[in-house]
């Protein structure tokens, strides 16, 4: 029995919250406002992107631009926050996609090597870049849901916010990618 | 898939996030105990994954451009050398969509102002002349004062008779259709006066008595230079202009009863 499933937290401290002086100071322009939001901001953007294939330096570039267009429009932002700021991600990353041409596919022999020895060593750290091609397997959706709730700790209904859908929508991809990937480390063990 | 493995696994996900220990959460479901036990082993790996490292160089030029951004965002306009993207900000609108109706109106009302400032001075047949004339009901529609209707009406006869004229002289035809159009206007203009009150009126009857006379001396100007077979045509026109004037005449000295327009009811003519 793994003790380690115990006390599944869904708040961690990678958490996105940002209160709502601060948002109100941004909407406003106020340069402090706006540095302790892209600080606060800066992570959960920056792995929105890393996570979904791109290399590390776009990652870095695209994340730097949503915040350039954040400037421009966070006057008129309504809302959850963290769904708005994920939407523009996303249109970011989808004119990334079509510049660079396919997505960045994992090779299966990388999704398998993410996996080697993650049965037996349930308690060791998985690496990020592991965690990345592991995820490989997933839909875009099912990754989403995924990196949301688990790396991101958001809870289901945070979850669905900001994926715009309905929580059991959220709950059913949540499996569907669980049983995926157990499939794939039960293949390798 | 099995949908009750699902919900088992959701129901013991939650009591785990409310501090049941795993082992209670499943003590109802022993048959997908080993499977949940599987599931939530990968979610806390995927949970305890480390984060991937942030570059502080990459938080520090990206607070550089956000600064940067926000000094372009509150320079003045004409100073900022606005990016494409930003054109909206010009007038300060709600959203693009805002700005793109407003673009859309400007353009509407330069196209329909060019439009209607080039068809003044078309003729029959002429390209724009179907603009000249829907301008012209346009303007009839939204008048809503009689006195201000028969105005028009009034200034419309002229210009169809400045058309019929013009037609003659730059294009060598004589137009039945305008002269028709002409002597209608004419006719309409009773339509309007007939619902002034009688100190109102009685200012366009001498109008219309004189206007009417103008027309049959312009038409008699015309009888030389018309063709022989549209002479009949032109005599009966100049003929019904006499007959207007002599009438308006008669409703000036109160010699017709009130509202009777004899020669001006158009299908009387």
């Amino acid at each position: 029995m793994h003790n380690f499933l115990e006390n599944i937290s869904s708040i961690k401290s990678e958490k996105l919250i940002l209160e709502e002086e601060v948002l109100e100071n941004a909407r406003r322009l106020e340069g402090a406002a706006l540095s302790i939001l892209v600080k606060k901001s800066y992570p959960f953007v920056f792995r929105y992107f890393y996570y979904r294939s791109v290399t590390r330096e776009d990652a870095e570039d695209l994340t730097s631009e949503v915040f350039v267009r954040l400037v421009s429009s966070i006057k008129g932002q309504k809302g959850y926050f963290p769904a708005w700021l994920i939407s523009i991600a996303k249109n970011l990353l989808a004119d990334y996609y079509r510049k660079k041409g396919r997505k960045r596919e994992v090779p299966l022999e990388e999704i398998e090597e993410a996996f080697s020895g993650s049965e037996k060593d349930m308690k060791e750290v998985m690496s990020p870049d592991d965690l990345r091609k592991m995820l490989g397997v997933l839909t875009d959706e099912q990754k989403e849901v995924i990196l949301l709730r688990f790396v991101e700790g958001n809870t289901n209904e945070e979850t669905a916010k900001i994926m715009n859908k309905s929580i059991g929508a959220v709950k059913g991809l949540q499996f569907r990618a669980l049983v995926a990937l157990r499939v794939v480390v039960k293949n390798e063990a | 898939m099995d949908s009750r493995l699902e919900k088992v696994f959701n129901t013991c996900l939650k009591k785990l996030g409310e501090g049941i220990p795993v082992d209670q959460a499943l003590e109802n479901y022993p048959e997908y105990k080993e499977e949940v036990k599987e599931l939530l082993a990968i979610a806390k790996m995927i949970e305890n994954a480390s984060l991937p490292r942030l570059r502080d160089e990459a938080v520090d030029s990206c607070l550089t451009r956000v600064h940067n951004a926000i000094s372009l965002q509150k320079k003045p306009i004409w100073t900022a050398g606005l990016l494409r993207w930003q054109w909206a900000r010009l007038f300060e609108f709600p959203s693009a969509a805002w700005a793109k109706a407003l673009a859309l109106v400007v353009v509407a009302f330069f196209v329909s102002w060019a439009s209607i400032n080039v068809s003044a001075d078309t003729l029959p047949g002429d390209f724009f002349y179907s603009i000249k004339l829907a301008n012209e009901k346009i303007r009839l529609i939204l008048c809503t004062d009689d006195q201000k209707k028969a105005e028009l009406r009034l200034m419309y006869s002229t210009v169809r008779m400045r058309e019929l004229v013009r037609c003659l002289d730059e294009k060598g035809e004589f137009n039945p259709h305008v002269l028709t159009a002409m002597l209608d206007e004419t006719a309409l203009v009773t339509d309007n006066i007939s619902r002034l009150p009688k100190e109102r009126a009685a200012d366009y009857y001498l109008k219309l008595e004189r206007h009417c006379a103008y027309q049959r001396d312009v038409l008699v100007s015309l009888n030389s230079r018309v063709p022989a077979y549209q002479k009949q045509a032109l005599n009966e026109a100049i003929q019904l202009c006499h007959h207007r004037m002599e009438w308006m005449g008669k409703v000036r000295r109160s010699e017709v009863p009130m509202g009777e327009w004899g020669p001006f009811v158009l299908n009387e003519r």
